[in-house]
């Protein structure tokens, strides 16, 4: 779920044409789980090849990255680890809610009603090992690389972008920049029409972008206050957040107060929670100290071999997308980010 | 708290606005003590502009504290469009958000437009290191970029002891150019280890249309595989505009 900074932070629109030439370490899971949701057939059941495994995630994976690839933006995806303990609550919750759904669809489907079946469906989607195993696959044929971080994707993703090494984070949480992402792309895996969730309506989703040092500094605040304010809303390490606050309350306590410890009016319930482990997480999390980042360049005869030959993807749309990808190969240049570290 | 930098042509003005148009929307100029610094990358962060225009270069500069003024590129370019060649041109600041522009060449004419919330983050430079060095006449520099732009959309320098080749190659054909030491184009040359890499045209030619209008020579420096600085004078203000290309990917 992650916080959720909206009001706070301010998201600026962008276009993905604006974002060539970027290199965005990619919070893999969050656009895993995000493809798997949304790429669905007609009653809401998920694409699967002739022995009935998935494969939503293989054709968001494909058809995203040759598109972002095409348009001389660079990925490089950043795989969970092991969660911290503290995220225990959370994991339990969207556990939960997955086998809630799970029942809601069964029974959907059971009565017949295809509407209300598609939309519990996409609350279902669990991710299962072979899909790691076949997204690790289709990223190496396409050139991309990715990492396995040891713990939080968002949190070592985040520490890529501060050291220099990608010029961008990617995900939908606003965690990324409490973890440091100097600047942080949402809609980046998604944008386009979609669907709402839940309701028969199109929207058209355009990437936006937070820029950690504006943010701090329009609000004029320090990170370690944002990840407090954060902490007031509610993280994946303390769901709940705080009874009866909300983005302006929060901003407003610790512009007035400064820190947590020094907001009057929420000691009490302040006590419930070792604040100070959270901060912690967001501060020092645990994360990979060096990468090696290359981009490969893709392998067409695997790629078909992979994704028609054995997950039963059409040939003509695979090849159409992969001569885009040739077209760009073509004329691309090196970012500069390369050489500022 | 003011700012005022008065130049007695508009001439370094138009070329510095018009460079950086080439590159980006919006810019923040930095005004300072020792002068206005400016840098900035393209959207896709293959390009960067590096200028420095000291106090010295001005007819009259004053500036008591740090002043950071941000533009639209295209609105102050339109300006300036409008300043004759004989125009000076002094441009103010102060505490209400506006950036004036005066030209005067018998009567004073006076503009004000908008300065705009700064959106920009600190540019740091490449670190790089360079295998080789030259000294390239500008009007011939330019002639070469248009010559293998008819072939191509990049370019290829290779820098050897004695010589300079500068090629292009697409699927219609081919474009060669190599120009020895002592030629009238090649004002120096200095290769410590000979160098070949390839960059867009299209950011070149941009630059050095926009940057070389205020000086006759370019110096250029880079190694195999590596960015490209080049430099320009800005006229005799003393001030120059650095700007570095990232090569383009190596096909395998």
């Amino acid at each position: 779920m992650g916080v959720n900074l909206r009001e706070i932070v301010k998201p600026r629109k962008t276009t993905l044409e604006q974002l060539s030439g970027r290199t965005v370490a990619v919070d893999a899971y969050n656009a895993l789980y995000q493809f798997l949701s949304i790429i669905r057939g007609e009653s809401g059941e998920p694409l699967m090849d002739r022995e009935g495994k998935i494969t939503s995630h293989l054709s968001g994976l494909f058809y995203r990255n040759v598109n972002l690839l095409s348009l001389g933006i660079r990925p490089v995806y950043v795989l969970d680890g092991k969660p911290p303990e503290m995220k225990t609550i959370e994991i339990q919750r969207r556990k939960a809610a997955r086998q809630e759904a799970v029942v809601m669809y069964e029974r959907a489907l059971e009565r017949g009603d295809i509407v209300e079946a598609k939309k519990y469906a996409q609350a279902t989607s669990v991710l299962k090992d072979y899909m790691i195993d076949d997204t690790k696959r289709i990223l190496t044929l396409l050139g991309i690389p990715y990492i396995d971080a040891p713990s939080e994707g968002e949190a070592t993703a985040a520490h890529l972008c501060s050291m220099g090494l990608v010029s961008d984070v990617a995900s939908q949480d606003y965690d990324s920049i409490l973890f440091g992402a100097k600047r942080l792309i949402r809609n980046l895996t998604i944008s386009g029409r979609r669907k709402l969730p839940y309701k028969n309506v199109f929207v058209t989703l355009e990437p936006e972008e937070v820029e950690l040092h504006a943010v701090l500094e329009e609000l004029g605040i320090t990170r370690e206050q944002l990840i407090d304010i954060g902490i007031l809303l509610g993280t994946d390490f303390n769901p709940d957040g705080f009874a009866k606050i909300g983005p302006k309350t929060a901003l407003k306590y610790i512009k007035t107060y400064g820190k947590l410890e020094k907001v009057a009016p929420i000691q009490d319930e302040l006590k419930k929670i070792d604040y100070n482990a959270i901060r912690e997480i967001f501060l020092h999390p645990k994360v990979s100290q060096s990468a090696d980042i290359k981009w490969d360049h893709p392998d067409p005869k695997g790629i078909v071999d992979f994704l028609c030959s054995e997950k039963d993807f059409s040939e003509d749309r695979v090849k159409n997308s992969l001569q885009k990808l040739e077209k760009r190969e073509e004329s691309k240049s090196e970012s500069l980010e390369k050489w500022f570290s | 708290m003011v700012f005022v930098a008065k130049t007695k042509t508009p001439n370094e003005w138009k070329i510095v606005a018009q460079t950086i148009q080439s590159l980006v929307e919006e810019a923040s100029f930095e005004g300072t003590a020792e002068g206005i610094t400016f840098r900035a990358m393209d959207p896709s962060h293959v390009a960067l502009i590096d200028l420095t225009w000291p106090n010295a270069g001005f007819e009259k500069y004053d500036c008591d504290k740090q002043h950071k003024l941000t533009v639209r590129v295209e609105d102050f370019v339109k300006l300036l469009r409008r300043a004759g060649p004989k125009d000076s041109v002094t441009i103010q600041a102060g505490d209400d958000d506006m950036l004036t522009l005066k030209f005067q060449n018998g009567y004073k004419r006076e503009f004000q437009i908008h300065l705009i919330e700064s959106t920009y983050s600190p540019t740091p430079l490449p670190k790089l290191s360079f295998d080789s060095k030259m000294v390239l006449k500008e009007s011939a520099f330019e002639e070469i970029l248009n010559d293998v732009q008819t072939i191509s959309d990049h370019i290829t320098l290779e820098a050897t002891k004695d010589k300079i080749i500068f090629t292009g190659k697409s699927d219609s054909g081919s474009a060669s150019i190599p120009i020895e030491k002592g030629n009238d184009a090649l004002e120096s040359m200095e290769v410590g280890k000979e160098s070949k890499a390839t960059y867009s045209l299209q950011y070149l030619l941009n630059i050095v249309k926009a940057a070389g209008g205020a000086t006759e020579k370019v110096v250029c420096e880079y190694s195999s595989k590596m960015p490209l600085k080049m430099e320009f004078a800005l006229g005799e203000t003393g001030g120059r505009i650095n700007f570095y290309l990232a090569p383009r990917i190596e096909e395998k």
